[in-house]
């Protein structure tokens, strides 16, 4: 017996939003199939991660608060992206540290957040989505999900039940692939040497996907992967779940 | 000389630490407390209260410990046996620098009983010790052990305890007893009783905090833990060891 | 004074080192045998999991009472026939000890690695007064015959292959060229033997300070430390001010856990406690010991919130093993005594934030650092704290902001997050601009301007011309 919510939002990030809808896409498919409600407030736009990161606060809070107005209403929301849940739940407090009146708003909003593979399998007990994937697998843990939220379990479980997936695993699988923001883009020969050598891990499981739940990591890996001529394909875990 | 800034020094700190601190003496009272809490009581009565059966357990711990760390440990029944062992080890050894073969000792009752001054007598084995007379010429003892300590090839110290779980002998430095006895010769040999042997180092440190304030037993001016010979992997990460210190070592451990 | 640090020169520095492959190999080599294996170390604590946040705890509440620590030791010290000097910055420290080598008439020294030396620049100033410094652990021994830096705060030489100090040791020497660790190792035994013992005085740096009894402690695992604090008559013992901890007791699970982070072991292989000069009825042991206490800085992180927490690291180099950054650009790409995500936080505390900025910004907030950390610093919040001060400004740190565009760019992005529908639009237009600029079919092979970097060895994708928004709209609700 699911457990019975009345609805969840989404929250779909931005890049996500931009370059990747086909992993929201499958989002909602997924929902649509374990018979949830959804529903996208449209005013939605960024949490406020890439200034934040970056160290532009004012600009971060911005983006906050507007995050927070969206969304202070909604009972669960769920995202498609560790690294913006850490965001909400974690560093709006920073964010908002010496404003009580916002920080409590953003505890609020930061309690009822989750990223969706965490949402899945500890909020809906749920680790079969009934999914099939014919293909080898490999998963790539994100920082900011493995680190912040705890979260490489409940990837792997899902990923064990698809039918067909053979799941290998990457050595130092939770290595950073060297996307980090800004830093990527401000330092791009580090960049370059962190990704190559995540591609090489990828590359000796002979996996012919690479699956990750942060777009951002999935888009530095799969530029590398493609400038390379690599025919690995690089999909968000929603579009595996939710072909 | 040059000027010492020590009242500015700590007022800038305690500056630093803002206005919300609090009186130093309370503080001083939280952060040194008087009576030692009940887990170091508990530890302290452990130790006292060791069953033989208990010392051999932690023995075997040391054993099983001091193996990869290239650190001998050797049971033997009673101070003629260790003797025995280390006239062996004389024999067996060449000396790193030069030719002949010296030794140098603590002085030591647990280490005046072995006798090695007989015992190495037949191999014709000088044995020096680091007694002092306090009545002499200080300056003049002390070039002459430093002499003797560079000139050996083997050290002999006992030791203030031992600790099971991480292969450590554990010395106060005490009148009479060089600290480069330990240090400056190619192989280190500590000669030490079962009973001295402790779990582990935080049964170590409720101990020492217990001895802490008894000037006869309390920390004096330096103290050394040592957990094998001397080691480095400095180059590509490869283990040598004797970097600097000695290249081997021995525990005899006597279980009488 | 020279300056140690050259942290300009981080982008230079990390594009030679990630083109050196033997570097490469040796930095991938370090990281593998020492990183996991600290974390095994950690969890066989009988405490648990929890002994990182327990000896956080225990340095915290030390540095809350710095003072009174620092007070009682060096009453203590003094008590036990020690000096004591309070040094406020590096020219202090080094003036110290340069009186106590005059008035000791100094002509040589033996040192044991010490990372605070490197910071107040003392090597320099030794040999500028004809002192003859010897460093004696054997990875500073290597870089200093090389004329090179430490790249690694643990291992120094870590950057140097066998072949490398094989033919160094042949030059400098003048041994038969041998690339046998062992061989090397005990050439340099030789050598630094003659060294400890005809050396007038032995500098060290301190791992911790114990307030309660009075004593500094060192720890290593050649013994080098130890000839250095024994066989001179003259024993100076350099410590950061924040080194100090209250009680013998706490020394337990700091011990531990700086052993198991700096090298994987359960403990260091000598430990050594100091508490003052060996009294002259003793057999041996230096005569004089002067212990210098440094700020150089350290109050000023003490006083802000943000940074205190960077005082009660330990310098153990468990975060270096695990930085991916690090494992890329080594330790000389840093410019500075403190390298990896410690150097990246504690440098431009030291250095200035503005001279450091690459170390701030060049990383990528994994926060595998964090997790490796013995006292579980958090590295990543200070480092997105560093940030903000030099993306703002701030006075305290005479921060000036880092880049008007950048924050242009940045307001401009919170601006158009902050109105949906001016936001829905830009997003929109971008969609349709692209097609403009790229070709049709295929992924983005050149970003322009600032982003242009981020393309050179990537494409990107292009933003959907069917946003997930726009595709939401029109979905087929289910039935």
């Amino acid at each position: 017996m699911l457990p019975v919510f009345p609805e969840v939002t989404l929250f779909v990030q931005c890049m996500v939003d931009a370059m990747a809808p086909e992993a929201a896409m499958g989002m909602v498919r997924l929902f649509d199939r374990l018979g949830i409600a959804t529903s996208f407030p449209e005013d939605q736009t960024c949490c406020g991660q890439p200034a934040f990161n970056a160290g532009y606060r004012t600009a971060s809070r911005k983006s906050a608060m507007h995050f927070i107005q969206v969304f202070e209403n909604a009972e669960c929301i769920v995202c498609p992206s560790g690294s913006c849940v850490a965001m909400v739940r974690h560093h709006y407090l920073e964010l908002f540290a010496d404003d009580p009146h916002w920080l409590a708003r953003a505890k609020k909003v930061g309690g009822n957040i989750f990223e969706l593979t965490e949402f899945l399998v500890d909020v809906l007990h749920i680790s079969d989505v009934g999914a099939a994937y014919q293909g080898t697998v490999t998963y790539h843990d994100s920082c900011h999900l493995l680190r912040s939220l705890g979260v490489g379990r409940q990837p792997r479980e899902l990923l064990s039940h698809v039918r067909g997936l053979t799941l290998v695993e990457m050595a130092q699988s939770d290595r950073c692939c060297g996307f980090g923001g800004t830093f990527s883009i401000k330092y791009p020969d580090i960049s370059t040497a962190l990704v190559a050598d995540k591609v090489e891990r990828i590359l000796e499981t002979g996996a012919d996907t690479v699956v990750g739940c942060d777009m951002g990591c999935l888009l530095n890996i799969e530029g590398y992967l493609t400038r390379m001529g690599h025919p690995v394909t690089v999909k968000h875990i929603a579009e595996l779940l939710a072909p | 000389m040059i000027q010492n800034h020590r009242a500015s020094f700590i007022n800038r700190v305690r500056q630093s630490l803002g206005p919300d601190i609090g009186p130093a003496d309370v503080r001083r009272a939280r952060i040194f407390p008087e009576t030692s809490e009940k887990v170091s009581q508990n530890l302290l009565q452990a130790v006292q209260s060791r069953a033989p059966k208990e010392r051999e357990t932690l023995l075997a711990m040391l054993m099983d410990q001091a193996g990869p760390l290239h650190l001998h440990v050797t049971p033997v029944a009673d101070p003629a046996e260790a003797a025995q062992q280390i006239a062996a080890l004389v024999r067996q050894k060449n000396p790193e620098w030069g030719e002949k073969k010296s030794l140098i000792r603590w002085s030591h009752p647990l280490l005046d009983a072995l006798d090695l001054e007989s015992v190495l007598a037949d191999q014709h084995i000088p044995v020096h010790t680091t007694a002092m007379d306090s009545q002499a010429d200080l300056q003049g003892q002390r070039q002459l052990i430093r002499e003797n300590t560079v000139a050996s090839f083997m050290g002999i110290t006992a030791a203030d305890y031992c600790v099971a779980d991480t292969a450590t002998i554990v010395m106060k430095t005490h009148p009479h007893q060089g600290r480069a006895v330990s240090l400056v010769p190619s192989v280190h040999v500590a000669v030490i009783t079962i009973d001295q042997i402790l779990t582990n180092l935080t049964e170590l440190y409720a101990v020492l905090d217990d001895e802490k304030n008894t000037p006869e037993n309390g920390l004096t001016h330096h103290m050394v833990f040592i957990s094998g010979p001397s080691k480095t992997a400095d180059i590509e990460l490869t283990m040598v060891h004797g970097a600097h210190g000695p290249k081997e070592m021995h525990i005899f451990v006597i279980r009488a | 004074m020279d300056d140690p640090f050259t942290t300009e020169k981080y982008t230079a520095k990390s594009r030679q080192a990630i083109s050196d492959k033997r570097l490469q190999g040796a930095l991938a080599d370090v990281q593998a045998r020492l990183g996991p294996a600290t974390q095994t170390m950690y969890s066989a604590q009988p405490e648990g999991a929890g002994i990182r946040q327990q000896a956080h705890e225990i340095r915290q509440r030390c540095i809350e009472n710095l003072d009174i620590l620092l007070e009682a030791l060096a009453d203590k010290v003094t008590g036990n026939g020690g000096q004591v000097f309070f040094a406020n910055d590096a020219e202090e420290a080094v003036s110290c000890c340069l009186a106590v080598a005059k008035k000791h008439g100094v002509k040589t020294v033996v040192k044991g690695k010490s990372m605070v030396t490197e910071e107040v620049g003392l090597n320099q100033a030794l040999e500028a007064e004809g002192v003859d410094v010897a460093e004696t652990d054997l990875g500073e021994y290597i870089i200093q015959l090389a004329g090179e830096k430490p790249s690694h705060i643990i291992a120094p030489a870590i950057h140097k292959t066998r072949e490398q100090v094989g033919q160094l040791f042949a030059e400098k020497l003048g041994i038969d060229y041998t690339a046998d660790p062992a061989a090397l190792t005990q050439a340099a035994r030789a050598v630094l033997r003659e060294k400890f013992l005809a050396a007038d005085m032995g500098i060290t740096g301190c791992n911790l300070a114990c307030a309660q009894t009075g004593h500094i402690t060192t720890v290593s695992n050649e013994g080098n430390i130890r000839m250095t604090s024994t066989l001179p008559r003259v024993h100076v013992a350099f410590m950061g001010m924040e080194r100090v901890v209250a009680t013998l007791k706490d020394h337990d699970i700091l011990f531990r856990l700086l052993s198991s982070g700096a090298a994987a072991q359960k403990l260091g292989g000598y430990v050594s406690y100091v508490g003052g000069p060996g009294p002259e009825d003793y057999p041996d042991g230096p005569v004089a010991f002067h212990l210098i206490i440094i700020d150089n800085g350290r109050s000023r992180m003490l006083a802000d919130p943000a940074f205190r927490e960077m005082l009660c690291c330990i310098r153990c180099s468990a975060c270096l093993n695990v930085c991916p950054v690090y494992g890329k650009i080594g330790g000389h790409a840093y410019g500075s005594p403190y390298s990896g995500p410690v150097g990246a936080v504690v440098t431009p505390l030291l250095a200035g934030l503005n001279r450091a900025q690459d170390l701030c910004f060049g990383e990528t907030l994994c926060g595998a650092c964090k997790q490796a950390c013995p006292v579980d610093i958090d590295l990543p919040r200070m480092l997105r704290e560093l940030r903000f001060r030099l993306a703002e400004g701030d006075e305290t740190w005479s921060a000036t902001p880092v880049s008007k565009p950048e924050k242009f760019a940045m307001d401009t992005f919170a601006w158009f997050t902050s109105h949906p529908a001016a936001y829905r639009a830009a997003l929109f237009s971008a969609s349709r601009m692209q097609a403009l600029v790229y070709a049709k079919e295929g992924p983005i092979r050149q970003l322009p301007g600032p982003l242009a970097g981020w393309t050179r060895s990537r494409t990107l994708r292009k933003i959907s011309s069917r946003p997930f928004r726009s595709q939401w709209k029109s979905r087929k609700q289910p039935s």
